[in-house]
């Protein structure tokens, strides 16, 4: 079908189709700045007829659909296909019910993160996954990178978080994965669908699992002189049987980043800082704190801060929070790495990673999420330099390549997309990629479905694609990245 | 601990059925044969108990990763030395019980409206598939998207995709203390109650049964102490839960017939036949009074899944619950993928032909 009759064909189907060039650019790229391609259509349906119909018309024609909802993707899994459609979910951001009896909130897809929290929050209730771009994202899309964010460690993934899905399959036909009970009978299809990118299916509707506000929340700040001892002081609380609500770490070069940003009162001369949030009732959680406290002294912290108070709390969060932006200011560009290690090797993959860095003749800074092994490591480089960018590519390679060696993976909670396709088939062998592709064809024979995103083919891995942050050229310079 | 990596041996064995079209059914422990569909014929055994052992355990990374044969006590004993436990509370039916069988089934305990299913601790898994191949995905971190999550796929898969080699499991350490309280109540009383109890950030099991509104608080030794004194109910043991658990209650290990319903949380449907009510309302276990009643017919919404019965039963009314078209096509298309011979358990989970 040429591209005349295909704008025709869904023209016909659905009210909101764009074709104007000015218009298409907007849908270039996702948050994976550095893989531009114009779709050649982009449509935005309104019901889930429409869907329908667009998927069967697609399905029959052969023409690649890429499913998108805002766009805040970091791995290129909305990067349009040459020939293929963008379908925009963006005008299904409703709220369809809250269920306080179940716990439970059912949405479209184009609802964004925050809002459901923010919808219940008058109900004593919150969605715990919180993805950094969560003011933005959409529950659609966080289905589709099963994304986490700083409190996965103690309320899991969007995985762990979701109760129901309503899909669409590539031919148009409407089903449904998991309920609003516990259990279902057959496969998990629920939780397969979770990370699948956006390829086996185009996720309509949402019921997530809601919980209540904890009564109170506990913030302490611990500075290490050794990044050593601060890697280790992960491994005591986990084994002390604390289990935070959020546990985040970062280094000498991302301190003094966020320190001359936002001046969160953050020690210059640290070598490491520990951010420990305890959430529960109040009296136990008191009890708590000074039991981290004195643990977080005896493994050797030089200073703490404790804050109770919302505003307190947010200062010592304010400096992590602003990391990404701070370090944006170290270097005109930077490329942020997003694997995940075993905490036993926090402290050797650090090390090792500044001595990549020295190898490859690069800066770089450390923010991540210690308490699950995810490390988002921020690579500086100036793309004007001739030769910058691919050395900042081979570093990120390595260290990726780093991150499987020590027994962790490529990606914890960014995704393949387009950006790691490459790694893939260094995490993974020729068998386990085609046991991906089978997957792949039961749910979408044809393969219309974001073709060639995430699983990469077994003749040949696609070339290595890069999250480039140009300075001044964020895609969403207002979202905070953590 | 005995540990034995029977990897190659298994895989040997599965290529070898591929190769001659004679399915298997995979085994563990033995303790779970009952459940689910029995065998379309009198197909050979694949026995995986003795691939056993630990692989690893390290108590700080809250992940352990152990062969499918290992005995569950055998893994419950490790973490119990270690503060840690399985959070979603797998039922033993017997001391023979293996992890794979666990996996397999799929089933959890009274804990997991609040702390997961089996499926939500599953981080990586190491199979061998129907065409005699062994696979390894996931991993042993906690934050993983790399590929499809293949490994959280097998939990309730029943074998019908892969023989499972060894998983890793995300654990957790034990709360420092726990209370049960007991409040006489109705099931519909206690049933009511249930919503507004699992608000308080504590309660971490709401069931019901003979009488008796159960209520499991989690926590500190100082939240606990508090409960003691505020709460509703008088104290119970807290050994209850296991017997929950395990289905080893007097009237349900008794029972020929058992209908396990899974259900939205609130519903009415059968309360007021429900024998043991688990899981904050959601999961209602039912014994009827005739062998042959159609249970599932009496039901609004959710599902009923035939749990303990004769293989008559479990033919006249279907084992597991009836799925919609397009999912019983793709798990039709999945099993056909994973294991293109129809080798492995055939029949367990849904017909295949």
């Amino acid at each position: 079908m040429n591209r005349e009759s295909l704008i025709a064909a869904l023209q016909s189907v659905c009210g909101k189709v764009i074709v104007d060039d000015e218009r298409l650019r907007v849908y270039e790229t996702d948050g994976l700045m550095a893989k531009k391609q114009r779709p050649g259509v982009v449509v935005l349906p309104e019901t889930i007829a429409e869907v329908q119909a667009i998927m069967s018309l697609c399905h029959k024609a052969g023409v690649p659909v890429v499913a998108r909802g805002a766009g805040t993707g970091l791995s290129g899994g909305a990067t349009p296909h040459p020939d293929g459609i963008v379908l925009s979910l963006a005008r299904f951001n409703r709220i369809l019910e809250v269920d306080q009896q179940n716990l439970l909130a059912r949405v479209e897809p184009g609802v964004t993160n925050l809002a459901i929290s923010r919808h219940v929050a008058s109900l004593g209730l919150f969605y715990a996954p919180d993805p950094s771009s969560q003011i933005a994202c959409t529950i659609g899309g966080n289905v589709a990178e099963n994304s986490g964010g700083v409190h996965c460690l103690k309320y899991g993934l969007t995985v762990h978080n979701v109760r129901k899905l309503k899909l669409i399959s590539p031919e148009g036909e409407l089903y449904e994965v998991g309920s609003e009970a516990f259990d279902t009978a057959g496969l998990d299809l629920l939780a397969l669908m979770h990370g699948s990118e956006g390829m086996l299916g185009i996720v309509i509707e949402v019921t997530v699992r809601l919980l209540p506000i904890p009564e109170s929340i506990s913030v302490l700040l611990a500075a290490f002189d050794d990044v050593s001892v601060a890697a280790d002081a992960v491994g005591k609380i986990i084994a002390a049987g604390i289990l935070p609500a959020g546990l985040e770490m970062m280094d000498n070069p991302a301190i003094r980043a966020a320190e001359a940003f936002v001046h969160a009162g953050y020690p210059e001369e640290a070598a490491a800082l520990l951010i420990c949030e305890l959430d529960g009732s109040g009296t136990e959680l008191e009890a708590q704190a000074r039991q981290l406290d004195e643990l977080l002294r005896a493994a050797g912290a030089i200073l703490i801060r404790h804050a109770t108070e919302a505003a307190d709390r947010d200062r010592l969060w304010q400096g992590r929070k602003s990391a990404f932006p701070a370090v944006g200011r170290l270097a005109p560009d930077y490329y942020c790495m997003d694997g995940t290690i075993p905490r036993r090797e926090l402290a050797s993959v650090l090390k090792q990673i500044s001595v990549l860095a020295e190898h490859h003749g690069l800066g770089v800074a450390n923010v991540f999420h210690a308490g699950d092994g995810n490390l988002h490591p921020l690579i500086l480089y100036d793309a004007n330099q001739p030769g910058d960018t691919e050395r900042a590519e081979a570093f990120g390679a390595d260290i990726l390549t780093l991150c499987i060696e020590k027994g962790g993976t490529i990606t914890g909670e960014h995704g393949v997309g387009i950006e790691k396709i490459d790694q893939m088939c260094v995490q993974f062998r020729t068998a386990e990629l085609a046991v991906f592709h089978q997957v792949k064809s039961a749910f979408d024979e044809t393969g219309i479905l974001n073709p060639g995103k995430a699983v990469p083919t077994l003749s040949r891995c696609a070339e290595f694609g890069a999250m480039h942050v140009h300075r001044g050229e964020e895609k969403f310079p207002h979202l905070e990245r953590f | 601990m005995i540990s034995a990596d029977q990897s190659e041996e298994l895989a040997a064995k599965v290529t070898e059925a591929r190769d001659s079209g004679n399915p298997l059914v995979i085994m563990g422990g033995n303790t779970r044969a009952w459940l689910g569909n029995a065998p379309e014929a009198d197909f050979p055994t694949l026995s995986v108990a003795g691939h056993r052992g630990v692989i690893d355990y390290q108590p700080e990374e809250l992940v352990i990763r152990v062969r499918a044969g290992t005995p569950l006590t055998e893994v419950v004993s490790l973490l119990a030395a270690n503060q840690q436990y399985l959070p979603f509370e797998p039922p033993a039916f017997g001391s023979e019980s293996t992890i794979g069988g666990v996996i397999a089934t799929g089933l959890s305990g009274p804990g997991r409206p609040f702390r997961g299913a089996v499926r939500d601790h599953v981080l990586g898994a190491t199979i061998i598939s129907g065409a005699g191949e062994c696979l390894s995905f996931g991993g042993q971190v906690m934050k993983n998207v790399a590929g499809y999550d293949v490994s959280r796929l097998m939990a309730g898969s029943y074998g019908v995709l892969g023989v499972l080699l060894d998983v890793s499991l995300k654990v957790l350490p034990v709360p420092q203390a726990t209370v049960t309280l007991a409040v006489p109540l109705s099931v519909q009383a206690a049933h009511a109650r249930m919503p507004g109890l699992s608000m308080i950030p504590e309660v971490s099991a709401l069931a019901w049964y003979n009488g008796q509104l159960l209520v499991r608080y989690s926590g500190t030794e100082q939240a606990m102490a508090r409960i003691r004194s505020t709460a509703d109910g008088e104290l119970a043991e807290d050994h209850i839960w296991a017997q929950i658990r395990d289905l080893s209650l007097p009237e349900i290990a008794a029972a020929d017939v058992l209908w396990r319903i899974s259900i939205k949380p609130s519903a009415s449907d059968l309360l007021g036949e429900t024998c043991l009510l688990d899981w904050c309302g959601g999961l209602r276990w039912i014994v009827p009074a005739e062998a042959m009643t159609d249970v599932r017919a009496g039901l609004s919404q959710g599902e009923a899944m035939i749990f303990r019965g004769s293989t008559e039963t479990k033919q006249r009314f279907g084992t597991f619950h009836p799925m919609a078209p397009v999912p019983a096509r793709l798990n039709l298309a999945l099993k056909k993928r994973f294991d293109p011979a129809g080798i492995l358990n055939p029949g367990r989970l849904f017909e295949e032909a």
